[in-house]
C-alpha cells in the first residue's frame, strides 16, 4: 500500500487525457433505462448523472489493481451546460490529492481526490467533477 | 410535462420522494453502461472476501437516483447546476431506497431563480446512506 501511494503521489496535479466519448441517442436511452428513469427529457439531453460515468472505466482499473478495497467516498458534479445527443465529450483527469489516516483497527485508509473536466466538441466546458475514492 | 417555477418554491418545502429498489440485474447493467466493473457490485464471494457484508450498490447508481429525484421535481425547464453527495453507508440490492430532499435556500442570480436543496437517501432501517446538496435553476413565472 505504501508503494502504491508513492507511485500515485508522483502523479498529483498532472492532467491527463482520459478519452473522447460520443454521446449517442442510444447511449442516453440505455442509461435512462438502467436507472429506471422514464423522463421524456432524456432523448436529446443526457441525464446529468451520465457525465461522471464518462471515462470512469479508464480510471478505475489502475486504482483497483493498486488497492485491495476501493469504495466511493463522494461525488461532486458541477454542470455548465447540458450534454446533448451528438456531442463528443473530451474527458481529462488529474489526481488532486492523497490523504492517509488510520482507520478502524489502525488499518491505513487512503482518500484519493480525482478531478475531472468535460469539454464538448466546441471546446466549451460542460462539466467538472470531483470524485473521492476511499482505498483500504 | 409539468413546470415548476421559482415562485412555487418555499424554503423548507419537501421534494416529492422517489422510491427505488435496485435489483442485482440492474447492478450488472449499470456496470455495463457506467464502466464501473468493480466486482464488489456483482460478485458476492469477492465482496465478502473484501470484508463487505455482500454485493453493494454502485455509488454512482445511487447518485443517479438523486439526479432523478431532482429532474422529476423540477420538470422540463429546471436545470441542474450542482449535485454533490457523500456515500455515508452501503446500499444493498433488493432493498427499498427512498430519495428525499428539502429546499434550504432560494435566490435570484443573473436573472435566474436558484434553489439550494439538501438531499439524502434512506434505507429500510431509516439510515441515511447518502447525503448531499444540489443547486437547480428554475424559470420565473411570466
Amino acid at each position: 500500500m505504501t508503494e502504491a501511494i508513492a507511485v500515485l503521489k508522483e502523479s498529483i496535479g498532472v492532467e491527463r487525457a482520459v478519452g473522447i466519448y460520443e454521446i449517442k441517442r442510444a447511449k442516453i436511452a440505455s442509461f435512462a433505462l438502467v436507472i429506471g428513469d422514464p423522463n421524456p427529457l432524456w432523448q436529446d439531453i443526457a441525464p446529468p448523472s451520465l457525465i461522471p460515468t464518462l471515462g470512469f472505466a479508464r480510471i478505475l482499473p489502475e486504482l483497483i489493481s493498486l488497492f485491495p478495497t476501493l469504495l466511493h467516498g463522494s461525488t461532486e458534479l458541477e454542470c455548465h451546460q447540458p450534454v446533448r445527443a451528438g456531442d463528443r465529450i473530451k474527458v481529462s483527469s488529474k489526481l488532486a490529492n492523497i490523504r492517509q489516516r488510520a482507520g478502524k483497527d489502525q488499518r491505513p485508509v487512503v482518500f484519493l481526490t480525482i478531478e475531472l473536466t468535460y469539454k464538448n466538441q466546441r471546446q466549451e466546458l460542460v462539466a467538472r467533477c470531483r470524485q473521492v475514492l476511499i482505498a483500504q | 410535462m409539468k413546470h415548476l417555477y421559482y415562485e412555487d418554491i418555499a424554503v423548507g418545502s419537501e421534494i416529492p420522494p422517489l422510491v427505488k429498489k435496485p435489483t442485482t440485474d440492474q447492478l450488472v447493467m449499470w456496470g455495463e453502461v457506467s464502466g464501473d466493473h468493480n466486482p464488489i457490485h456483482f460478485d458476492e464471494g469477492f465482496a465478502r472476501s473484501r470484508g463487505l457484508p455482500g454485493i453493494i450498490v454502485q455509488g454512482q447508481l445511487a447518485f443517479s437516483f438523486l439526479g432523478q429525484l431532482l429532474s422529476d421535481w423540477t420538470g422540463e425547464q429546471g436545470v441542474l447546476n450542482k449535485l454533490n453527495c457523500s456515500y455515508k453507508g452501503m446500499n444493498f440490492p433488493e432493498e427499498t431506497l427512498t430519495c428525499r430532499g428539502k429546499v434550504i435556500k432560494r435566490y435570484t442570480m443573473a436573472d435566474k431563480g436558484h434553489v439550494d436543496c439538501s438531499l439524502w437517501m434512506e434505507n429500510p432501517r431509516g439510515e441515511r446512506t447518502l447525503s448531499g446538496t444540489a443547486t437547480v435553476s428554475l424559470p420565473h413565472r411570466e
